[in-house]
């Protein structure tokens, strides 16, 4: 076929686009699912803690895999630990907590500053991710729905999502208890456990 | 909603998400389209039970989606999206298409056609959408949509000047 001088016009008129990081696409994808579907809507802090823990050793959100701390935890703004059902124990550390509206920092600061764990259902948060579909984003950005005999199912790392999701829950309890029900919010969060792989 | 229509959805807004976040930019600009995203997201969750079997259809449904975002925000609807501030916060630094000085010619070209026959170039040659699946987004018939299109590029032709081979 003979090439069309108007076709390359045309195609080379498409105004000039920008490429976004694929994992704020990621986030939004996620965000939107939450807005949409409201009943299990829970904090960025918290969802990112799950996935932190359910991809440990994965990409995304800092996990380490090497028993250290990333830097920003040297000046944690809270931290919490619990004992997964092996009996390994963890500490969960937040920290980078932004908000536009500076009383929404202040509350979530406050938060993650209390005895988190006091004040937390994890049973209740367990039922509630097992009543729905876990998924997760992997590496190589393919999905999984975790559960009984999935690739990158465990016990503990249910347990540890599950504490992510009554968090979240105890956070939002928090804020709006400030009135601050819709409250936005960023923050960084990291989960190190006694039985983590350890890097060679 | 169904695990696997949330595995589905979750799948396609991953393989679709940064080529609607184009086709927003080239409509209403790289300020306004993170936001557009943001609300065709929102929408297509909402509507994951209408999600089609088929990829490449599942693709075509949440474009028909980001049409619609489009056509309220034409309608003066506006919403601010917290993440979409990183969004346009990262996509500052990397230009994927260059804004060709000579492209300003033909963009306003194809702005003074019919509405339906500009977008249609619009989906064909932007987007590079087959002109049946532009012609599923506009919603009207495939072999309408063809000889609409072979409409627009005659009138193109006579606007720009240019012969119908080199």
């Amino acid at each position: 076929m003979t090439p069309d001088l108007l076709d390359d016009l045309l195609d080379r008129s498409a105004p000039a686009t920008r490429t976004a990081e694929s994992a704020d696409l990621v986030a939004m994808t996620m965000a939107a699912r939450r807005e949409a579907i409201p009943r299990r809507r829970m904090p960025r802090i918290a969802l990112g803690v799950g996935i932190a823990a359910l991809l440990a050793g994965g990409a995304g959100i800092a996990v380490a895999n090497d028993l250290m701390w990333s830097d920003w935890v040297e000046d944690p703004q809270g931290w919490y630990s619990f004992t997964l059902p092996s009996g390994a124990t963890c500490t969960a550390q937040t920290g980078d907590i932004e908000a536009n509206d500076p009383r929404v920092a202040e509350a979530v600061t406050a938060f993650y500053a209390s005895d988190v764990m006091a004040r937390v259902d994890v049973e209740a948060a367990l039922a509630e991710l097992r009543s729905e579909p876990w998924i997760v984003t992997l590496e190589d950005g393919s999905t999984e729905v975790l559960e009984p005999g999935s690739p990158h199912f465990s016990i503990d790392e249910e347990y540890k999502g599950a504490v992510s999701i009554a968090v979240g829950h105890a956070l939002t309890d928090h804020l709006a208890a400030s009135n601050l029900p819709r409250a936005e919010h960023t923050a960084l969060g990291e989960i190190l456990c006694s039985n983590d792989p350890v890097a060679p | 909603m169904t695990r696997h229509d949330d595995a589905r959805l979750t799948a396609a807004l991953s393989a679709a998400s940064a080529d609607l976040l184009a086709y927003l930019q080239r409509r209403v600009g790289v300020d306004d389209a993170p936001d557009l995203l943001g609300e065709t997201m929102v929408v297509a969750w909402r509507r994951v039970s209408d999600l089609p079997a088929d990829p490449e259809r599942a693709r075509m449904w949440l474009f028909g989606i980001a049409r619609g975002t489009l056509l309220n925000h034409a309608r003066g609807q506006r919403r601010r999206w917290a993440l979409a501030d990183r969004i346009r916060g990262h996509a500052g630094t990397d230009a994927v298409t260059p804004a060709a000085d000579d492209g300003a010619e033909v963009r306003d070209a194809i702005a003074r056609l019919e509405p339906d026959l500009a977008e249609l170039v619009r989906l064909v040659h932007w987007e590079r959408l087959s002109i049946a699946d532009a012609a599923e987004m506009l919603r009207m018939p495939a072999s309408t949509a063809r000889s609409r299109y072979a409409r627009a590029k005659e009138e193109l032709r006579a606007a720009l000047g240019v012969n119908a081979t080199r």
